[in-house]
């Protein structure tokens, strides 16, 4: 792909959220950006921080989900900060110009309303008249590869399966031609045939459409189906960011290798899938060192003193790690 | 009991529970002392001070009988809390039995059990008491009767869907299988399980117990002069509304309190006892 | 759809075996009093030749059953039995009181809601402000205010203190305000906690996050989204709640003496007259049944998940 312009740069972005133990940190000072026309994944575990961090981009975590929550850093989209935008300007953004699917398809529609209404109120505030409107929502419940799309319309989210209320979230979210859609685990709560069906919807509509698209995920098989660049999130900090081949054939974080290696790899590979022993740091703890450095097979001394700073590998490969830093990244590993 | 003694402990951290359990002690303890509390007998008459104001006398003032406002008030409680446990208690044996049955069984027994608690449902449970009571004659013990006759239904309600989903729980099956009778089945494995629901339930159904009595003692259909019944002494003090106003005051807030408390109560177990139960 | 209109036929048949339930309970109720009712108009003036042909004419020497469906027959035709006290059909005695009875039931129905609903979604929005907070403390406090005690406090403080309205009966609308309050206030306590609860609860589900995400502004979010899923439950129980709206207004209208079925009722109750009683018991319970299947038929008709639930589920 050619190079393009930044669209979303996330520029040191923490997210903190009360708890009955305290402030938790669930995101500290993340930086990435997303180009426009690309796929970018952000794949880590869950209660990594990765969905908060999206939905502090869409501003949609607020005082009633989560109260006493604090953002600090900044999020620019096409040079304006996010974080700094009125309610009322933040609600100009949201579905024109960056819209977002979620994990649930099953919960995520108001099961009151008719599927095909739920599309239409988006697509009504663009001021476009009913009748056109209406005629909107059929050809987007066909592009979204809807069967019998004329009766779709008129049926409640919860006479349809699964993978059908994804495909109205999906027309529904790109109803208004944003420039970013917002993926946030969008094929968790789905069967795996009905995965690849999404996924492949989704890098059809970026083909035709020409949005970028920021996929959230802890599942590395979707990385490689869909992206076109990666960033691993380990306990709410960046640990490596890359191009996605460099990242499946070089990876250089011991978290992301570890990672992959937990990838079952169809059966070219006999070997055992390995687990990563240990869980997430407190997050109400605040970490001197790497965050990374309990769950660490190759942790030596200085992982434990210092966070390891994010370091340019390759163009476009970015690492944050003390074995890569130190022995100029001719690591043992 | 280990397991009663951390309930409550968990429950004094909640502060509405909190708030109503001290409201609770203290109307307990007036009732438990009450001859020790009031300065009179809820019966003693003194015609010469009849419709005082409230004064270092007589505290709250004193009735067209002269009788102490005060003392009649604490006697009140008495009535009030024995009302309030002797009908839930009928409304619970009748309603978890019948609840247990219809959803352990189901069937033609649950269909009508299901029929009877519908047709309970739809008499407004004031009315039905007073046709009740209209029958029985006036006195308190009738209204006791009522009153647990026309409200036990919410409980069989709650414990019947309760039972029914534990009923296919593996526990209970292997219970089954290792051939337990249903009665015990029902009582061991069962009704454990519904146990704090109705906790919860039966604390909230005290206050309206206590409301419901009180409303007929009022319509002259329950506790009968000279009675301190609290709904009792607001029928008589309407005699006097313009003249002695402080009569119908005092009891009102006495109901207000004790009603305030057990919903309190109630509302703190619900929440930690069965948070998502919707009452 | 056509499985629900199917549902609401069976609840409607449903709601018409319970109102013969209730007729039969009324019956049985009645015919378990001692004495008949040739005692109870005037036994002393009738010779036991003269009883015993009475007996036969009204059909009192027939079995129970017989009986019933005697009185089920009459009750059919609109005829009611008449009145112990004043010799009065009871059939007209009531339509000449439920009129009234009807005015302030429903005034307070519809006061309550319109101010419980918007208040409770305020509360519900604002969850943990200071006018959440004030709303809890108050509604709590209301909900524990019985019926009988706020009527007398309100004729203290608008009528013995103020004087600004009349104590008691039927003169014209100055008279309706003190009922119609009695019976709104602590109602409206309860609808606006369930109205509160329900936002609160509809607010942490997720369509309402993907409602904000496809851009709807926060106004429209709160009432296409917000309001119109809570108030499912809320429209429900406002047609549940009618039997405690009218037990409440026996009481109100005692007080009052205002002159509607609830003062009729008590009135009838310390006459021992007992075809009046019989009489409006069943009228009541009549409403409730029709009110409580209106509402139930309703939940479907608002809201789908139901509506296909309850198509395919047998009464």
């Amino acid at each position: 792909m050619a190079e393009q312009s930044t669209l979303l740069s996330v520029k040191d972005l923490e997210i903190a959220f009360q708890t009955p133990a305290g402030p938790a940190k669930a995101v500290n000072k993340i930086s990435f950006d997303i180009k426009q026309g690309e796929i970018f994944a952000l794949v880590g575990e869950s209660g990594c921080g990765k969905s908060s961090a999206a939905h502090t981009v869409m501003r949609l975590i607020n005082s009633i989900n989560a109260p006493g929550h604090r953002t600090g850093g900044s999020v620019c989209f096409k040079d304006k900060d996010l974080l700094q935008l009125s309610n009322d300007e933040m609600c100009g953004i949201r579905g024109k110009e960056i819209s977002m699917i979620f994990q649930n398809p099953l919960d995520s529609l108001n099961p009151l309303y008719k599927a095909g209404y739920q599309v239409y109120e988006a697509i009504v505030l663009d001021k476009t008249p009913k009748i056109e409107a209406w005629q909107k929502v059929e050809s987007l419940f066909r592009d979204v590869r809807i069967s019998d799309p004329e009766q779709r319309i008129y049926a409640y989210p919860q006479e349809l399966s699964g993978g059908m209320r994804q495909r109205v979230m999906i027309g529904m979210m790109l109803s208004r031609n944003p420039q970013l859609l917002i993926a946030d685990e969008p094929t968790t709560a789905l069967d795996v045939t009905i995965q690849a069906q999404i996924l492949d919807l989704i890098k059809s509509l970026r083909d035709t459409m020409g949005m970028a698209v920021w996929v959230i995920t802890h599942d590395f098989g979707i990385v490689a189906e869909i992206a076109d660049r990666v960033g691993v999130m380990y306990a709410g900090v960046l640990v490596e960011e890359g191009d996605v081949f460099e990242i499946f054939d070089h990876p250089k974080h011991p978290y992301t290798r570890m990672l992959l290696e937990s990838l079952p790899q169809g059966s070219k590979n006999d070997k055992r899938l390995q687990t990563i022993p240990g869980i997430l740091p407190n997050p109400t703890i605040d970490i001197r060192g790497c965050r990374f450095e309990e769950r660490c097979p190759f942790k030596f001394d200085k992982c434990e003193m210092e966070v390891p700073p994010m370091q340019r590998m390759k163009p476009g490969h970015y690492v944050a790690c003390h074995l890569t830093s130190d022995r100029n990244g001719d690591s043992a590993l | 009991m280990m397991k009663i003694l951390t309930t409550f402990g968990a429950a004094c951290r909640n502060r509405t529970f909190l708030v109503g359990f001290i409201i609770m002690l203290s109307v307990g303890i007036t009732a438990m002392f009450a001859s020790r509390i009031a300065p009179y007998t809820f019966d003693e008459i003194d015609v010469l001070n009849a419709l005082k104001p409230p004064s270092s006398q007589h505290l709250l003032g004193t009735d067209h009988l002269g009788r102490d406002s005060f003392s009649r008030l604490v006697y009140g409680s008495q009535i009030a809390l024995q009302v309030g446990f002797i009908a839930v208690s009928i409304q619970l044996l009748i309603g978890v039995s019948l609840g247990l049955i219809a959803g352990y069984f189901g069937g033609r027994i649950d269909r009508v059990i299901v029929f009877v608690t519908d047709v309970i449902w739809a008499l407004p449970p004031i009315i039905l008491a007073i046709a009740i009571c209209t029958v029985l004659g006036p006195s308190l013990t009738n209204v006791i009767i009522a009153i647990a006759v026309v409200s036990w239904a919410q409980f069989t309600r709650i414990v019947r869907s309760k039972t029914q989903s534990l009923k296919n729980m593996p526990y209970v099956e292997a219970a089954r299988a290792v051939g337990e009778s249903d009665f015990s089945i029902m009582v061991r494995y069962i009704l454990p399980n519904v146990i704090p629901v109705i906790i919860v339930l039966a604390t909230l159904a005290l206050p309206i117990a206590i409301i419901n009595t009180t409303a007929m003692g009022f319509l002259g259909l329950g506790a009968q002069p000279p009675a301190p019944d609290w709904g009792v002494i607001l029928s008589e003090s309407m005699t006097y509304i313009r003249r002695a106003p402080w009569i119908s005051i005092f009891p009102g807030l006495a109901i207000i309190y004790i009603v305030l408390g057990f919903n309190l109560l109630g509302e703190g177990l619900r929440d930690v006892l069965d948070p998502r139960l919707k009452i | 759809m056509n499985d629900f209109a199917g549902y609401a036929a069976r609840r409607f048949v449903q709601g018409i075996f319970i109102v013969l339930a209730v007729t039969a309970i009324l019956f049985s109720i009645m015919h378990m009093m001692p004495g008949d009712p040739i005692q109870l108009i005037d036994s002393t003036r009738l010779d036991a030749e003269a009883v015993a042909k009475l007996r036969h004419k009204w059909g009192l020497d027939k079995p129970a059953v017989v009986q019933y469906l005697y009185w089920l027959g009459n009750l059919l035709r609109g005829e009611m039995g008449h009145s112990i006290t004043n010799g009065q059909s009871v059939s007209v005695l009531l339509a000449s009181r439920l009129p009234f009875t009807l005015q302030i039931t429903l005034l307070a129905l519809l006061l309550q809601y319109l101010i419980a609903v918007p208040l409770g979604l305020l509360a519900g929005y604002y969850q943990g402000s200071f006018f959440d907070k004030t709303v809890v403390v108050i509604t709590s406090v209301l909900r524990a205010i019985p019926y009988f005690w706020l009527g007398i406090i309100l004729i203290i403080f608008f009528s013995v203190y103020l004087r600004l309205l009349p104590v008691s009966g039927y003169r014209g609308w100055s008279s309706l305000i003190m009922p119609v309050l009695t019976l709104t206030l602590p109602a409206l306590a309860d609808t606006l906690r369930l109205t509160r609860s329900e936002v609160l609860e509809v607010l942490r589900e997720k369509h309402v996050i993907t409602a904000i995400a496809k851009g709807l502004r926060q106004k429209l979010v709160v009432l296409r989204h917000v309001l119109r899923n809570a108030l499912v439950p809320v429209t429900v129980m406002f047609f549940l709640s009618v039997p405690w709206l009218i037990g409440g207004s026996v009481i109100t209208e005692t007080i009052f003496s205002w002159p509607g079925m609830g003062r009729l009722l008590w009135k009838a109750i310390s006459a021992q007259d007992f075809p009046v009683v019989q009489g409006i018991v069943l009228i009541i319970s009549m409403l409730t049944v029709v009110s409580t299947t209106i509402g139930d038929i309703l939940t479907g008709i608002l809201d789908p998940r139901i509506r296909a639930e309850l198509g395919g589920k047998k009464l």
